[in-house]
């Protein structure tokens, strides 16, 4: 049997129909309680003597023939919805609160999904209506194209937006991305949309000051798409299976924006990750809610003076402040461990042109930035304790400290090294240039090995667009 | 009379008292594909002599009301076995079989 708050039970019940077993015993603790008391033996045993006969009942009490028999099917449901009223702002109204009622609305209006307007979306792409994308968890509800379409029209986006969201919902059912954790998780994590290459000028992105803010049809209604997607895709509903405690920021839109190519000096992200500079691409990413893996924001603004070396320096300070304790992890390997993320952090950074031009002026690539604060961020092989130690050996020996980075391990883990807490700098320190002038360079940050699956960062081609000249 | 319904329906605010407008949207929501349920196993009887296991997942305090239980339940049936074990929040396919292989009926949490 499971033992719960009673904060946590309706998501309880719902984990255990999403793992197949809907009738599975679960003994609620009084949350109001528990929380604060759990903190020693004297003050948790009055909490744990009020459910103890319930505890016994749950392993002792014979099934019940409804605990027994049960279905698996899944449910049928009605394709087309019919709303009727007086006239068609009462009927809009009487749409919103049905879908609000249902759970299939995010709080907001949204654009009634007629079947003209969801061709209208589809017309954006050259992807068939019924091609599967893939499932979204948490209850793997099937994401077609055409549903997508559905959610994405709910949104209030254009077609031309579609081929973008079309790519997120590819990076997010890929079944080595872990929504589970994103979406569901206490901590109240976030996602990064960020578009690079020319599809964002040409379907109008905001890239410079605001980048994270309202007025940009395009950032706020391509993230809204993925948000209300994963609400009925995946069956996600506050409180019931998306536990984050604090909700999140920008949790309508997640955070979506595009990188400012004309201001960097440098190739667009994608490039660095194989990508032609000509082509478009989206990366996805989970980032750090409040309190847990958050970011944190350099540079002066309008009102400071900075210069680039020193806030290089202070992004090393912060990634090895935040990584240094997740050295003990790194010999978890590979592999997630169920429900236990950690394994090092990978870095976001949403760095000010400002701030690339002066370290391009320096002689910085985006190569030589990763590389810096890798070196910068190290630490002293004399600070290291033996556990730590032999977690990176364990590390180099499991792969999970790449082959082609083991060497550099080796080499220091001797008196006098300096052991990188960034283990695969190209990969792990990711960098857009986004932003006005002036603007904040913003270092967001997650585990490097999700907890549920292998990854939290995808990048994802943008293809099969009609409407634009880039991402066909 | 059908000329009459279209009207009605086309131009909302005519005749108020008949007029109606209906908006047909499509369902938002993806199907859910999964395998058959499952029922839980078959309850143990009681307790006496049996072993119990105490799955703790890690989460901050969950030790203390696991060792609080263990205590109860040393009180209140003391020839039933506890076990203490701990893990990480899933339980890993490898601990799930040494618990049905070793104990009767165990009991996991605690924390969300």
């Amino acid at each position: 049997m499971y033992l719960t708050t009673d904060q946590f039970a309706k998501d309880a019940r719902s984990a255990a129909e999403d793992n197949l077993m809907p009738t599975m015993r679960i003994v609620e603790l009084p949350a109001r309680r528990y929380y604060t008391d759990r903190g020693s033996l004297e003050r948790i045993r009055p909490v744990a003597r009020a459910v103890f006969d319930q505890i016994i009942a749950a392993l002792t009490q014979p099934l019940s023939p409804e605990e027994q028999n049960i279905g698996g099917k899944g449910e049928e449901q009605e394709e087309i919805i019919k709303i009727t009223a007086e006239n068609y702002d009462l009927a809009l109204e009487k749409l919103n609160e049905f879908f609000l009622k249902n759970k299939w609305s995010d709080g907001l209006p949204i654009i009634p999904p007629t079947r003209e307007r969801v061709k209208w979306i589809l017309s954006g792409t050259r992807r068939s209506p019924g091609e599967v994308i893939g499932t979204v968890k948490p209850k793997n509800g099937i994401a077609t194209v055409e549903k997508i379409a559905v959610n994405a029209a709910m949104a209030g986006a254009k077609p031309e937006y579609f081929p973008v969201i079309l790519a997120v919902m590819e990076a997010l059912t890929d079944r080595n991305y872990d929504t589970l954790h994103v979406m569901l998780s206490s901590g109240s994590f976030n996602l990064i949309i960020a578009v690079s290459g020319p599809i964002g000028k040409e379907i109008n992105m905001n890239s410079g000051i605001g980048y994270l803010g309202y007025g940009y049809r395009a950032n706020s209604t391509i993230g809204r798409a993925v948000r209300l997607s994963m609400i009925n895709l995946g069956h996600l509903w506050p409180a019931e299976n998306d536990m984050a405690l604090v909700g999140r920021a920008s949790s309508h839109t997640f955070l979506t924006f595009a990188e400012n190519q004309e201001a960097s000096p440098w190739a667009p992200y994608h490039v660095s990750q194989g990508f032609n500079a000509e082509d478009s691409c989206v990366t996805v990413a989970t980032v750090g809610g409040y309190g847990t893996t958050g970011g944190s924001q350099y540079g002066g603004g309008a009102v400071g003076i900075w210069d680039a070396e020193s806030i290089v320096k202070q992004i090393a300070e912060d990634v090895r402040r935040s990584s240094r304790m997740e050295i003990r992890s790194w010999s978890g390997g590979v592999s997630p461990t169920p429900g236990s993320g950690g394994g090092a952090s990978k870095q976001f950074l949403l760095m000010m042109p400002e701030l690339a031009i002066e370290l391009d002026k320096l002689g910085y690539t985006r190569e030589k930035v990763q590389e810096r604060i890798a070196e910068l961020s190290a630490v002293r092989y004399e600070d290291l304790k033996p556990e730590e130690i032999s977690a990176i050996q364990r590390a180099i020996e499991v792969g999970y400290i790449p082959e082609h980075r083991a060497s550099v391990y080796i080499n220091a883990l001797k008196p006098g090294g300096m052991i990188p807490v960034v283990i695969d700098p190209a990969k792990d320190i990711n960098i857009f240039v986004v932003g006005g002038f002036p603007g904040y360079t913003l270092r967001m940050a997650y585990y490097r090995r999700a907890p549920y699956a292998l990854t939290a960062h995808q990048i994802r081609k943008i293809s099969g667009a009609t409407l634009t000249e880039a991402g066909r | 009379m059908l000329w009459a319904g279209i009207l009605i329906a086309v131009i909302p605010g005519w005749c108020m008292a008949e007029a109606s407008y209906t908006l047909e949207v499509m369902n938002p929501r993806g199907k859910i594909a999964h395998g058959p349920y499952r029922a839980p196993n078959p309850r143990i009887a009681g307790l006496a002599g049996k072993k119990v296991a105490l799955y703790w997942n890690g989460k901050a305090g969950g030790d203390n009301l696991f060792a609080a239980l263990e205590e109860i339940f040393k009180s209140k049936y003391p020839d039933t076995m506890v076990i203490q074990t701990k893990g990480t929040h899933q339980i890993s396919d490898e601990m799930a079989a040494r618990l049905a292989r070793e104990v009767d009926t165990f009991i996991y949490g605690v924390g969300d």
